[in-house]
């Protein structure tokens, strides 16, 4: 019967071992898709912003 | 394109995040507010980087086409109020007492259909002043809420700036509203496919006809070569390279215009491809930890049976039965994550990949512009070509192909590392993930290839050969085979360098930058050429610099640029 206890301690342990990782990881995921998410949006905001930057020269080279 | 029914691809997020951030400190109006925005955040995301948006925000420069993208749309009609009067003209002395007799018989229950009474003096319904015609008036208060109840709309859910209205002759106003963004993209994406239609209509068709006609010119010139004293056949050659010049000049146009849409496109293209890599990456890692998970948790499972089953488990963890039954909910909150995960990423991926579609179609039609039946059916014979061979798929093939298109020529096949390292990012996968992606790396890589650097061209395209070695033309003292025309690419540099002329100063180099351009670009001695292009550029650096920029000389330019063509290939 010990050793029976001792076992189940033992998977108990590692069930909260393995839970334990699983969270942090997806907690983790949570963040990198976020990351991801906000690369893309700066990507598409940079792009906007070197249009205007773009205009901006076409019209001070206009100027001149 | 916009799509209809697309699944907007971060609202799942979003419902979890707010539950997550909701707090009892916010205002009913404050997260009425929150919703607001992340409605409006929602709409926006979905099609922000569609082909409509592109095509709104970087292609279309037209101010008459941008009207067109942001003109409002129809909201309905409504009838005249009160605080209308102003537009129109009072009402006529008939008019008014036809009004007054109506109202009399009808014991004041309607007069004139076309009397408004306002505040002053009735108007005349039918007579709008002027100045009112066709203007387009912000909406005042009053009739903003009375529009919104009229159309059954809730005034705290809509703005009073995106809706104006518009007097109509006949005593109503037409409401106009402003465009979402997604009906905004959508005409935009239709003014843009009505822009690429007039390239290939207009501009396209008429070069493919010009190079039709340059084809036909070359065929009669071989065909009676035998015949024609060398007058005649300098002057046949001399046409040729007027209508040469004549193609250039419209290809340079064609290309200018097809770089402005060329250009955002590609950019974006290539942003596509590292966003998809970046996000399959993560998916696949995902997917490999949520495999890794369930097996360990399977294992768990399969030694809890060995030890006489979980009920074992039970009875002999005692007080620590609550920690167990915890443990249990957590792995299927765990499992149930991962499945959540994966979803969000592949809503991305599908996302950006229907985006990306689309510009890869727009960018083969953009890049067929201007081509001939013959050089469509080259360039599908060398990808079929290609694809039987095994190469033009990922995998890595020694030999590259090279590709001339909309003027430009490009290595399709070949990656270096600076192209590798754009595409794949900081994640340092680069090819892999193209291999992996499989069906669509050709085009993509096509598509989106860059200039060839020099010493990187090995042309292994071959023309049909003549089909008898009579019918095959005898090749002119000075005249390189055609095939060896386009076989034999170098960088404009190494070109220069052959000729002799690569030191140029002074007005010798200023020819030789007007001469050595690849088609729409500025000069860049990194830039290829092959052979046959090669001698028209220098023949027009000998007409430039040599002959003061005269046709008369022509062709003795051109046969000067033979010669010296036939000592460099030696």
């Amino acid at each position: 019967m010990s050793d029976t206890n001792n076992q189940a301690q033992n998977l108990l342990a590692e069930l909260k071992s393995a839970n334990e990782k699983a969270k942090k990881y997806l907690d983790g995921v949570d963040k990198k898709i976020a990351e991801l998410d906000i690369k893309y949006a700066q990507q598409l905001v940079k792009h906007d912003i070197n249009i205007l930057k773009a205009a901006k020269t076409i019209i001070q080279s206009k100027k001149k | 394109m916009p799509r209809e029914n697309e699944e907007p691809i971060w609202a799942n997020e979003v419902s979890s995040e707010q539950e997550n951030i909701k707090s009892p400190d916010l205002s009913q109006k404050e997260w009425a507010l929150i919703d607001k925005i992340d409605f409006s955040i929602d709409q926006k995301e979905e099609l922000l980087d569609g082909l409509g948006r592109i095509a709104r925000n970087e292609i279309i420069s037209d101010p008459t086409a941008q009207d067109e993208v942001n003109a409002p749309v129809e909201a309905g009609k409504i009838g005249l109020k009160g605080y209308d009067t102003e537009a129109f003209e009072k009402a006529g002395k008939g008019l008014k007492t036809w009004h007054a007799i109506k109202k009399f018989s009808t014991f004041g229950h309607s007069g004139s259909k076309n009397i408004l009474e306002g505040m002053g003096e009735p108007i005349d319904k039918r007579k709008l002043k002027k100045e009112y015609s066709g203007k387009v008036i912000g909406m005042r208060l009053g009739e903003f809420y009375d529009m919104a109840e009229q159309f059954n709309l809730n005034p705290q859910e809509i703005n009073r700036r995106d809706y104006s209205f518009i007097f109509n002759e006949q005593g109503s106003k037409t409401i106009l509203r402003k465009k979402t963004e997604a009906e905004a993209d959508e005409t935009a994406a239709k003014v843009f496919e009505d822009q690429l239609k007039d390239l290939e209509t207009r501009p396209g068709e008429d070069l493919v006809k010009q190079k039709d006609s340059l084809e036909e010119h070359q065929k009669e010139k071989e065909k009676y070569k035998d015949v024609l004293d060398e007058d005649a056949t300098l002057k046949l050659e001399e046409e040729e390279l007027l209508m040469k010049e004549l193609i250039q000049a419209k290809q340079d146009d064609l290309n200018q215009n097809m770089d402005v849409i060329r250009g955002p496109l590609e950019w974006r293209q290539k942003e596509l491809a590292g966003t998809l890599e970046e996000f399959s990456a993560l998916e696949k890692e995902v997917a490999a930890q949520a495999k890794s998970y369930d097996d360990e948790i399977k294992d768990l499972n399969n030694r809890i049976t060995k030890i006489k089953g979980s009920k074992i488990i039970k009875e002999t963890l005692g007080y620590k039965i609550a920690e167990w039954e915890e443990q249990k909910a957590q792995t299927e909150a765990n499992k149930k994550a991962f499945t959540e995960k994966k979803q969000a990423l592949d809503a991305r991926i599908s996302h950006f990949k229907k985006v990306k579609e689309d510009i890869d179609k727009t960018l083969l039609r953009i890049n067929n512009i201007g081509k001939t039946k013959t050089e469509l059916k080259a360039e599908k014979m060398e990808k079929d070509k290609q694809k039987k061979e095994g190469k033009g798929t990922v995998e890595k093939s020694k030999e590259n192909i090279d590709i001339f298109e909309g003027g430009l020529m490009y290595d399709s096949d070949a990656v270096d590392e600076a192209e590798t390292t754009q595409w794949a990012d900081k994640s340092g996968r680069g090819r892999d993930f193209y291999k992996e992606l499989g069906e669509d790396i050709d085009e993509i890589r096509k598509d989106v290839a860059q200039p060839v650097k020099p010493g990187e061209w090995l042309r292994i395209n071959k023309k049909p050969a003549p089909s008898t070695p009579e019918a095959a033309p005898a090749t002119p003292q000075t005249e390189a085979k055609p095939e060896q025309n386009e076989k034999i690419v170098k960088p404009i540099s190494e070109w220069l360098g052959l000729l002799g002329i690569n030191t140029a100063v002074g007005p010798a180099k200023e020819a030789v930058e007007n001469s050595f351009k690849t088609f729409g670009r500025d000069f860049d001695s990194t830039a290829s050429m092959n052979l046959g292009q090669a001698k028209q550029a220098y023949a027009r650096y000998l007409i430039n610099f040599r002959y003061g920029g005269g046709n008369a000389e022509l062709a003795k330019a051109q046969k000067q640029a033979d010669e010296k063509f036939e000592e460099i290939i030696k």
